[in-house]
């Protein structure tokens, strides 16, 4: 269905002990409303019972929705530096789940999703904001780093990602925001004319050397083209 | 007697002598002024030129002009303008030539002298930074002189502008690499080069770890315009604003890998493409916007900074299977795990979901959950009376005030104990049955209750004539054989149909039932065969 576990943590204000259900695992096919409660930020978030300090859970879990073909592995967005451990990780739990090491069943459901890996909240809302409105993730990474290479001073920085907000169909924009990663205050808006990610989309020669790039593996997001990484 | 006649004729053909010797006169006249004035200048140089690269040319001058004179001797000045013209061509030739070589010996000399003051090294290729950069310096330096000896200048000079290239950028690279600053100037005049940005970036990218930031920051901002990168690390270098070398944190973005990232962007899709005129930037608090801009995107505020707890590393916590607290009668041999190595979590949550997936595609357990073998299932709805009716008939209590009691709604008056039955009797039936009511709810976690599930309510359990009835979600009530528990692998495979088939699926996925567990004998191995088969 959707698998939770209790947790015990400290309250990070006064340190009394909070009783939370940490969630393991989201199936958006049989729980819609998590998928919901993701993107609305509204999921994994508590609050302390004796001083009333509010706060999120890092996810961890493994996110599920056969309808949209999205299989997702969310991460706490401390560990991004450890993604090319982690994709290991990721690659053999998919192959045991829905791989050639999983029953032919599985396999045949399988072939119908597309495997992600993200690192924090923003990254997973974002992989379901770019689901939600047929956009094609890898197209829209490449748009992030076009705009990264050609905007006067983008706000580059180890704790800033640049992430969508959300799709103005009224206005045909796309809505982005450089946020700072931990935390997710806001530094910067961006409205960018959706015929810019059209054009990216369109251009298979161009882009083609990133476009392999960045889609080597399930994270799919330029700090994976950006981040140091390890040896 | 003068033959008139005659005379006329001579006359006549004297004149036209003395036309015809005119216009002789005057043919030569215009050769020789012509040779005079216009090629001998050009070609007299050329003749007399010691230079060994025109002694050919000035030999074959020399005969052309000879040439030329004996045509004009003989009055056919027509041959002799031509020859002169090939004279003035030669020797126009031959100056050019000249000049070329006098070009590409100057030019020689600077970059001859450029590359000598590279390095202090003897030889020059045996520095250790740009070595290589100057052995192939100087090959072109060789090219370009094997094509000016044929003589070739235009290759020659080509050859020489690419040695300076190649100089130019091995000076770069020598300041980066060892990590001083180069001017901006340095940068631009390499990057205006034929190849020289190519040239910039293979510098870059050879930087690798020991770069330090300010030489990166400058290179960034000449390649491409970006000038406020400021907290950004190489790949393994300190603070923007120190020069010291530190260990960066494994997530830092790395300059390095940007400038080569930003060196693969198609140039049509960078600041000269004209949609990124419309891009709209807003700094600051969103609630400073237009509400047009806003209209949709309010999800990120800068005024509050979200507290963000971990848990560690839930995905690596050890995942529990048949927890005597859950599940304490698993007795029998095959129903036993295949072995004690607890499964994490991230696995099994994984391969429990991936059971849903293939249970929501097959209806596996909407076909198969109501045979015993499955479990026994009973999907009630949101019905509670078949619950409160077992209970009732175990109880011998009211099965409507345990039905009301169930869904949270109170009885007034409670109803009495019926004819015959004692009052306390009947009390103390209704205080087991209210027990065994909030025993069941979902939010008691029925299902983990082990040693309750294999007690009969009549002793304070949760089971009725063989079955566990329990809320397992807000509208949902289910009911299964309880000596199915037996068989388990987690209390919450007990919650519904599905979470029975996805924890077995899990377990066996991970290769924690043994071949012979009724699961896998029935089902899991015919129907989900793994790659190899368990044992």
């Amino acid at each position: 269905m959707s698998l939770f576990r209790p947790v015990e943590l400290p309250c990070p204000s006064c340190e009394a002990p909070v009783q939370f259900q940490a969630c393991g695992s989201v199936n958006a096919d049989r729980r819609p409303d998590l998928r919901d409660e993701i993107i609305s930020g509204s999921f994994q978030r508590g609050a302390c019972e004796k001083c009333g300090t509010t706060f999120r859970l890092d996810p961890e879990f493994v996110y599920l929705d056969v309808g949209r073909g999205q299989w997702i592995t969310a991460f706490p967005v401390a560990r991004v530096g450890d993604w090319e451990h982690i994709e290991a990780e990721v690659r053999e739990a998919f192959a045991k789940s829905y791989g050639d090491k999983s029953p032919p069943d599985l396999q045949e459901i399988g072939r119908d999703l597309r495997v992600r890996t993200t690192f924090g909240w923003a990254a997973l809302r974002e992989k379901l904001l770019i689901a939600e409105h047929g956009l094609d993730d890898v197209n829209f990474e490449l748009l992030k780093i076009a705009l990264l290479r050609s905007l006067d001073d983008p706000p580059l920085q180890n704790d800033a990602e640049l992430r969508l907000v959300t799709v103005d169909a009224v206005e045909n924009e796309l809505e982005l925001a450089f946020i700072v990663s931990q935390g997710e205050q806001l530094i910067e808006t961006l409205r960018i004319p959706r015929e810019l990610y059209d054009e990216i989309a369109a251009d298979q020669e161009g882009w083609q050397e990133l476009r392999n790039e960045i889609s080597a593996g399930p994270f799919v997001d330029t700090r994976r083209l950006m981040v140091a990484g390890k040896a | 007697m003068p033959n008139i006649p005659l005379a006329k004729k001579l006359i006549a053909e004297a004149a036209d002598l003395c036309v015809s010797t005119t216009i002789v006169a005057d043919r030569h006249a215009d050769y020789a002024t012509r040779r005079d004035t216009k090629i001998k200048p050009k070609s007299t140089p050329i003749v007399n030129s010691t230079e060994a690269l025109l002694t050919d040319a000035g030999r074959e001058i020399g005969e052309q002009l000879k040439k030329a004179e004996g045509e004009a001797a003989k009055h056919d000045y027509a041959k002799a303008h031509t020859l002169l013209d090939d004279v003035l061509t030669r020797s126009e030739k031959a100056a050019a030539l000249l000049k070329a070589d006098t070009d590409y010996k100057a030019r020689l000399g600077v970059v001859k002298n450029g590359v000598g003051l590279l390095t202090t090294s003897n030889p020059a290729s045996s520095d250790p930074v740009i070595g290589g950069d100057i052995t192939g310096t100087n090959q072109s330096i060789s090219k370009a002189e094997i094509e000016a000896a044929k003589p070739d200048y235009d290759k020659a000079m080509k050859l020489l502008e690419e040695a300076d290239v190649a100089r130019e950028s091995a000076a770069v690279k020598k300041k980066m690499k060892g990590n001083v600053v180069p001017t901006e100037g340095e940068l631009t005049s390499l990057m205006s080069k034929p190849g020289g940005t190519k040239l910039l970036d293979q510098i870059v990218a050879g930087l690798g770890a020991t770069a330090q930031q300010a030489v990166l920051h400058l290179a960034m901002k000449v390649r491409f315009g970006l000038d406020a990168i400021k907290s950004i690390s190489s790949a393994n270098a300190g603070t923007a604003d120190t020069d010291e070398v530190a260990t960066a944190v494994d997530s830092d973005l790395s300059l390095n890998k940007i400038y080569e990232l930003f060196t693969k962007v198609p140039d049509k899709h960078t600041k000269d493409n004209p949609s990124f005129a419309k891009v709209k930037r807003y700094k600051g608090d969103p609630g400073d916007l237009t509400s047009k801009a806003r209209a949709k995107g309010d999800y990120y505020t800068s005024s509050e900074k979200e507290i963000v707890l971990s848990v560690g590393r839930p995905g690596q916590y050890d995942y529990t299977l048949q927890d005597p607290g859950e599940l304490p009668d698993v007795t029998e041999g095959d129903c036993k795990l295949a072995d004690d190595v607890k499964p994490k979590h991230f696995d099994n949550n994984t391969l429990h979901e991936a059971a849903h997936a293939i249970d929501d595609k097959k209806g596996f357990m909407r076909r198969n959950g109501s045979g015993a073998d499955y479990g026994g299932w009973i999907d009630h709805g949101g019905d509670v009376m078949p619950a409160a009716k077992a209970a009732a008939s175990a109880l011998n209590y009211d099965p409507m005030y345990i039905a009301k009691y169930l869904m949270n709604e109170a009885s007034n008056p409670e109803p009495p104990p019926p004819t015959g039955v004692d009052a306390t009797d009947w009390d103390a039936a209704r205080d087991k049955a209210k027990t065994w009511a909030d025993a069941i709810r979902k939010s008691e976690n029925p299902w983990a209750k082990g040693t309750l599930c294999n007690k009969n309510i009549t002793n304070g359990g949760l089971a009725i004539a063989g079955r566990v009835y329990h809320q397992a979600y807000d509208d949902k009530w289910v009911s299964y054989l309880a000596e199915k528990r037996k068989q388990g692998v987690t209390g919450y495979q007990f919650r519904a149909p599905g979470e029975w088939f996805a924890e077995l699926y899990a377990a066996y996925g991970n290769r924690k039932l043994k071949a012979g567990h009724p699961a896998v004998r029935l089902f899991l191995a015919k129907m989900f065969p793994l790659n190899p088969p368990i044992a």
